[in-house]
């Protein structure tokens, strides 16, 4: 802690030390979002200077304005006039000139060295989504983008050029403005997670998409290795929105829509059903009875219900308000708005999703713009409250067709579970997130800037999973699970900019450390037989309680730099280097070193039919440190069955390994970038490959040490290689008529290099050498007999083998492609998003059970004879069915994720419809909810993404 | 400027870092410097090893090593257990490697009590009390892994890269380890139980298993040494009668594990429920054949019933299968009776040397009062001379010892 304070004074004895330097005219150069533009040219008069990383420059020795001021930046117009000491420049039609967040700073794309993809506002706000992450569906090539859940609050899973930790997390780091953002709230295992209906939460989700500027996705080691230990699977860093330059403006929107299922899986009608339970009934030469077929001797077979329709068949309503004021002058950029969504859930029974907050930004630059200081934050708030139908989710839909809610004597039918009773339990989700950020920077030195940049970030999520007894199985008592765990981080970068002209060209410095503290302490309980109903949520009145806390405390300090030289626009050299220390390491293994070496030639001007051209490539090495802290400490727990005479007995829980470190991947990156017809059309073709070593695992020990397994690293090398190509184009750029559109596609490759002793290993089942680790195992079907219509599988000895490849988890390509048309005030902006894969199917027993099944055992066999893959009906279930590869399905879609279209009112007004996920076109055969989310299963909470139509309009006063 | 600025950044940096990454211990977790920094933690991780015995081992040795000297029989078919009955134990064997598990978790526990209280600072005697106990303890563990599979890695300590990897032991060092241990637990150790019962380590079970392991090692002088110790300590003698032997106050006990419901984990395994159907781990023929007709032993510790045209006998020395608070059994580890085998055994060898007939060494572990206690429980004193017939001393142990397998096979 002492450091930090160090710090502090040095930058403040620094402050008092610049003064000395430089008095001349100042100013600084932004794009229109308010970043500054690095290396922009400024004459006035005789007087010319080049801006500083921030965009800042002095043109040194004028006290007073003569002349015009002239003022030009690649890829931008150029502006020409009197002085002013904020120029803000727009881009020329083509996307090479925006300019892009990286790491600790931005750099215009088309002078970037790195693979960085971004997603701007624009494109964020034409989808209504409620969690900015799932907007970035198919958005940027090499980031694969699964809504696994989509019910408000429900996880969405990013992956950044593929997963290469057999065991470690493989999130990237989301950093929001400055501020690294925890990816997960509660602890991965914790109750509170397994009994929501939207399983493991999405901390993103209480971040208003309408706030952000722009998300950028870094992916190579040029652009992440400047994050050292936590780069290796991808960094995003996030914006929110600044001030612009301006008159004063307040803006209003609101928006109404309207969320549905967009898709329906192919189950079977009830006719349908019947008759395969008669077949099955018939097969096996058994007569059904009360107690073997229900459905058939007991139930009114003429009654029929659809399941699916009925758990997710409803309309979700929401509504959305924008409140926002802006503008700035003198060197003041402010912006202050407001926000509130609500929204109701598809699922039956009481839902409601709720989220307010404040955003604020305040940029201040001082006389000369030697000093200035951004002040910004975010409070944001949701509740949400949903149907908890978790008990029996896996069963939810494949209910028979004529299952009665209530039995013949009135009361509720508990046969299989009871739809109806199992929606009075609710799960209760409530986070508060707050995010403040302070960024102080003075100028020491014409192009030398010392920055500190310090930063907050609160996270609290309450939840309340309440199940009463009615809502279980007749003589199950009731309970509730408890919640409430947080995340409180802080961080302190001190940072150094340099940049002057150097030989032909410019070179650029930057230097600079980081201090990290976070802190992570969570209780959740679970009380049982509650007295009654009303007072589930008093833990007071539980019969029995029972409690666990989990706490973590992690330091994370490091220093980190970067040199760039950029050669008359020609060359560009970037190294980046990062020394990280991070206390979830044992003491001996706290430091590693890492770094990048990136490099640009910019050739368009040298080729004629080109209008612009860049190689670049880029080797490094970045880490993963995504395990569970404290894993270097030995630990006891209590355990009541080694209790002894008058103790509490005390048993070794966990052994001590000092010597574990992080994963190391190093990546290598190449790629071309084409432009033609004044850059009208842009390719840009990337080749990488990620080894990733050092895997950390829970190695297997042996038993005499104590433990059988403890935190190591395993040395095998898992390798991610792929190709992303990405197209923009401008097809028609008029006055009224303006038509572009994108086109990105990624091919990834997985790939278990190399693996010591694999063969004795805990893994040589699951995973394969030379095959992805994304591996599905199963039994082989190898047919059905034409003359018995039993299903035969492949065998290792006498019986069926468990461990075949059905395949993989990777997709094979996926993709977006976009349409943005503008004519007039009109402008309609269509995005479609695609995947090529497989996923396991939702068959839940072979068919002839007592639950419905997907039209795909239409094709059984029946008569001798038939040949078909699905095996005969009976009412004994077999059980290697559902585990092979009958059940393993191609999963393929194509998406229109979004259309949005908006009529443009004068003074900035506007209307807008917009539309996401509007229609898929995938396999309807395959036993899946939706090809995205997959299919539902006991353990994973797979509620397909909604398809989501809303209206609204925004007003400026 | 710049430079200095720069220089300023990185010396404020290089020193500090390590201190900047200091984040504590979490406060949820009970760390292993915490569990040694207090006398109770200390001594409640101390206790969870001599639990362990009661919790797993036992019920991982007792059967099998009394399948694979053929005290039990095996009416099932699963083949780890069988394996153990046939004598041919494979290498992959699971039932074996649970044993093996489980004592080296003993020696583990040990382990770490010793090494952690050598760097504690809880006041000297608790920590010498303790360690003493955890080297009994890790000698204990040691003596039945030398025992039952020779060569075995020699840990003593819990550097867990080091064990990963330790070599095999010869038996010699094990055992040089092992007595060791129990002087240092003998020497230390005062001859007052800690806390309530018999249920830790003192002086004199610490001189009662060096007294096996000198047996054991052909060091007869030294076996009879620490068996006349012990028994003259007078805490162990009389002896009780047959049925009392094993309930948790027997004078009989030099040392046994504490159960926290009065039976030990492994009683519902051998006591059947029902007294029909076969039984799964029935008595040998061989070994209720070995006692002599009227033995109270025999009469006390074995029970049998009828089923179909199949006698079965079970084991009967631990009465209780389920909770039974008010006559507690307690799994004992190390009783009297067997130190006057010891004695008898190493008083016979003396004398007439290893190469001395049966009958000789019988006579002489007779003429030295060897048996007196033990046979005087048979209920067989007065009726005679017990004579040749009762074979060699070695052949007591089998009457002796019944399903304290564990003890029977040694050797």
């Amino acid at each position: 802690m002492k450091k930090w304070i160090l710090f502090s004074v040095v930058a403040v004895l620094c402050l008092f030390f610049g003064r000395v330097w430089g008095q001349g005219l100042a100013g600084r150069v932004v794009d229109e979002r308010g970043l500054g533009l690095p290396g922009a040219t400024v004459r006035l008069g005789a007087a010319a200077g080049v801006t500083d990383s921030a965009g800042r420059f002095v043109l040194p020795g004028l006290g007073s304005v003569s002349g015009e001021m002239v003022v030009s930046f690649v890829g931008y117009e150029g502006y020409r006039g009197k002085f002013v000491d904020m120029v803000v420049l727009r881009p020329v039609a083509g996307t090479l000139s925006e300019v892009q967040v990286v790491g600790y700073g931005s750099v215009s794309r088309r002078l970037n060295t790195g693979s960085v993809g971004s997603v701007g506002a624009a494109e964020l706000r034409a989808q209504p989504v409620t969690n900015v992450l799932s907007a970035l569906s198919g958005r940027v090539q090499g980031l694969f983008v699964q809504t696994t859940n989509g019910l408000p609050g429900g996880n969405v899973s990013l992956q950044i050029r593929g997963k290469g930790s057999l065991q470690a997390g493989t999130d990237p780091l989301y950093v929001i403005d400055g501020v690294p953002f925890a990816s997960s709230v509660v602890p991965a295992g914790n109750i509170v997670i397994a009994a929501s209906v939207t399983g493991p939460v999405s901390p993103l989700n209480s971040l208003n998409p309408a706030d952000i500027e722009s998300v950028s996705v870094l992916k190579d080691a040029d652009a992440t290795a400047i994050y050292g230990s936590r780069g290796a699977n991808g960094v995003v860093p996030i914006t929110t929105r600044r001030g612009k330059a301006g008159a004063a403006r307040f803006e209003v929107s609101l928006a109404q829509g309207v969320s549905r299922v967009g898709t329906a899986p192919g189950l079977l009608g009830n006719a349908d059903y019947l008759a395969l339970r008669r077949e099955a009934f018939r097969n096996d030469g058994l007569l059904p009875t009360a107690t073997t077929a229900p459905d058939l001797v007991v139930w009114d077979t003429t009654r029929s219900t659809d399941w699916n329709r009925y758990f997710f068949g409803g309309t979700g309503r929401s509504t959305e308000l924008q409140a926002g004021l802006s503008g700035g002058s003198g060197g003041t950029l402010y912006n202050l708005s407001g926000n509130y969504h609500r929204e109701t859930a598809v699922l039956p029974g009481d839902n409601r999703y709720g989220r307010g907050g404040l955003h604020w930004s305040l940029q201040q630059a001082g006389p000369g713009q030697r000093w200035s200081l951004l002040f910004s934050g975010a409070y944001t708030a949701d509740a949400n409250r949903l149907t908890n139908v978790v008990n029996n989710a896996s069963t939810a839909v494949i209910l028979p067709p004529d299952y009665p809610i209530y039995d013949a004597a009135g009361a509720y039918n508990w046969n299989i579970f009871n739809p109806e009773a199992v929606q009075e339990a609710t799960s209760k989700i409530a986070t508060e997130n707050l995010l403040a950020n302070m960024v102080a920077a003075y100028r020491l030195l014409p192009g030398l800037e010392l920055k500190l940049s310090g930063g907050y970030n609160q996270l609290v999520m309450d939840q309340a999973e309440i199940f009463p007894s009615v809502a279980l199985f007749p003589g199950t008592a009731n309970y509730t699970n408890f919640g409430r765990n947080a995340v409180r981080s802080v961080i302190l970068e001190p940072q150094l900019n340099f940049r002057r002209d150097w030989g032909r060209g410019t070179l650029s410095v930057l230097a600079g450390a980081t201090y990290q503290a976070r802190n992570a302490p969570g209780e959740t309980s679970q009380g049982t037989n509650f007295t009654s109903r009303s007072l589930m949520e008093n833990i007071g009145s539980a019969g029995t309680v029972v409690a666990a806390n989990s706490y973590t405390a992690y330091r994370y300090v490091s220093l980190f730099g970067r040199l760039t030289y950029n050669w008359q626009d020609t060359y560009v050299l970037n190294l980046t280097a990062r020394r990280d220390g991070s206390s979830r390491f044992g003491p001996e293994h706290r430091f590693g070193n890492f770094g990048s070496l990136g490099g640009a030639w910019l050739f368009g001007r040298l080729v004629p039919f080109l209008s612009s051209g860049k190689l670049r490539a880029s080797y490094g090495l970045t880490g993963n440190d995504q395990i569970p802290d404290y894993q270097y400490l030995s630990t006891y727990g209590s355990s009541a069955s080694y209790n002894y005479q008058a103790f509490a007995a005390l048993v070794p829980t966990r052994i001590a390994n000092a010597d574990f470190h992080w994963e190391t991947t190093r990546k290598l990156d190449v790629a071309l970038e084409l432009g033609w017809w004044k850059d009208r059309l842009l390719l840009s073709v990337d080749r990488y490959r990620n080894r990733s070593d050092d895997q950390l695992v829970a190695y297997a020990i042996p038993y005499l040490t104590g433990f059988n397994t403890y935190q190591a690293n395993l040395p095998a090398v898992v390798e991610n290689t792929g190709w992303e190509l990405s197209l923009n184009a401008q097809y028609v750029r008029g006055k009224r008529l303006n038509w572009s559109g994108s086109f990105n596609l990624t091919l990834p490759h997985n790939d278990l290099v190399s693996f010591q002793d694999f063969a004795t290993s805990s893994y040589a089942q699951t995973l394969q050498l030379g095959y992805d680790i994304t591996r599905v195992t199963g039994y082989q079907l190898l047919g059905v007999d034409p003359a018995t219509g039993l299903a035969a599988y492949a065998k290792q000895g006498s019986s069926p083998y468990l461990y075949n490849t059905l395949g993989k988890q990777t997709p094979d390509f996926y993709g977006g492609w976009g349409n943005s048309l503008a004519y007039g005030n009109w402008q309609l902006d269509v995005f479609a998003s695609f995947a090529k894969q497989m996923a396991k199917g939702g068959l839940f027993t072979s068919p002839g059970l007592k639950y419905n099944s997907y039209a795909l055992v239409l094709d059984r066999w029946q008569h001798p004879g038939d040949v078909t893959g699905i095996p005969k009906a009976s009412t004994v279930n077999d059980p290697y069915f559902t585990s092979s590869s009958a059940n393993f399905f191609n999963a393929s879609y194509f998406r229109l994720k979004n259309v949005a279209l908006t009529y443009r009112l004068p003074r900035g007004w506007r209307v807008y419809a917009q539309a996401q996920n509007l229609f898929t076109l995938w396999d309807r055969r395959a036993p899946l909810l939706d090809p995205e989310s997959g299919a539902l299963t006991a353990t994973a909470k797979n509620i397909p993404p909604f398809r989501t139509i809303l209206a609204g309009f925004q007003i400026n006063l | 400027m710049k430079v200095i600025a720069l220089l300023l950044f990185v010396a404020a940096l290089s020193g500090g870092c390590r201190k900047l990454l200091e984040n504590g211990t979490p406060p949820n977790q009970l760390t292993t410097d915490k569990v040694f920094a207090d006398s109770a933690s200390a001594e409640a991780a101390l206790v969870s090893a001599y639990a362990y015995l009661n919790v797993n081992v036992d019920p991982a040795l007792n059967r099998y090593l009394g399948l694979y000297t053929d005290e039990l029989n095996y009416t099932l078919s699963d083949q780890s257990v069988s394996d153990f009955y046939l004598g041919k134990v494979a290498v992959a064997n699971t039932a074996d490697l649970t044993a093996w598990r489980s004592l080296y978790q003993v020696v583990y526990r040990a382990n770490d009590v010793i090494g952690q209280l050598a760097v504690s600072d809880l006041p000297v005697p608790t920590r010498a009390q303790f360690t003493l106990e955890a080297r009994f303890l890790r000698a204990y563990a040691y003596f039945q892994l030398v025992n039952i599979w020779g060569n075995v890695p020699l840990l003593l300590t819990t550097e867990v890269n080091a064990n990963r990897s330790a070599a095999q032991a010869l038996p010699e060092a094990v055992y040089a380890q092992i007595v060791s241990d129990l002087v240092a637990a003998r020497d230390g150790l005062g001859a007052a139980y800690h806390g309530a019962g018999r249920v830790r380590a003192n002086k004199w079970a610490a001189a009662a298993l060096l007294a096996r392991v000198y047996l054991f090692r052909g060091d007869w002088a030294n076996a009879e040494a620490q068996a006349t110790a012990v028994l003259g300590s007078g805490l162990y003698t009389p002896l009780p009668a047959a049925a009392n032997v094993f309930l948790a106050g027997s004078t009989e006990t030099i040392l046994s594990v504490y159960t926290v419901n009065g039976f030990i984990t492994d009683a519902p395994v051998l006591i059947p429920t029902t007294l029909t159907g076969a039984l799964t781990f029935p008595v040998s023929n061989a070994l209720t054949g070995a006692f002599e007709a009227g033995d109270q032993r025999k009469v006390n510790w074995l029970r049998s019933y009828v089923s179909g045209s199949a006698t079965y006998t079970y084991p009967y020395k631990y009465h209780n299968r389920a909770a039974n608070t008010s006559a507690a059994e307690n799994l004992v580890l190390l009783r009297a009776a067997e130190l006057y085998l010891v004695r008898a055994e190493a008083r016979a060898v003396e004398q007439y040397g290893r190469g001395g007939t049966g009958p000789e060494r019988g006579a002489a572990a007779r003429g030295a009062g060897g048996f007196t206690g033990d046979v005087e429980r048979s209920g067989l004193a007065g009726r005679g001379e017990p004579g040749a017939a009762r074979g060699t001393v070695p052949g007591k142990r089998q009457p002796l010892f019944l399903p304290e397998g564990e003890r029977a096979v040694v050797r």
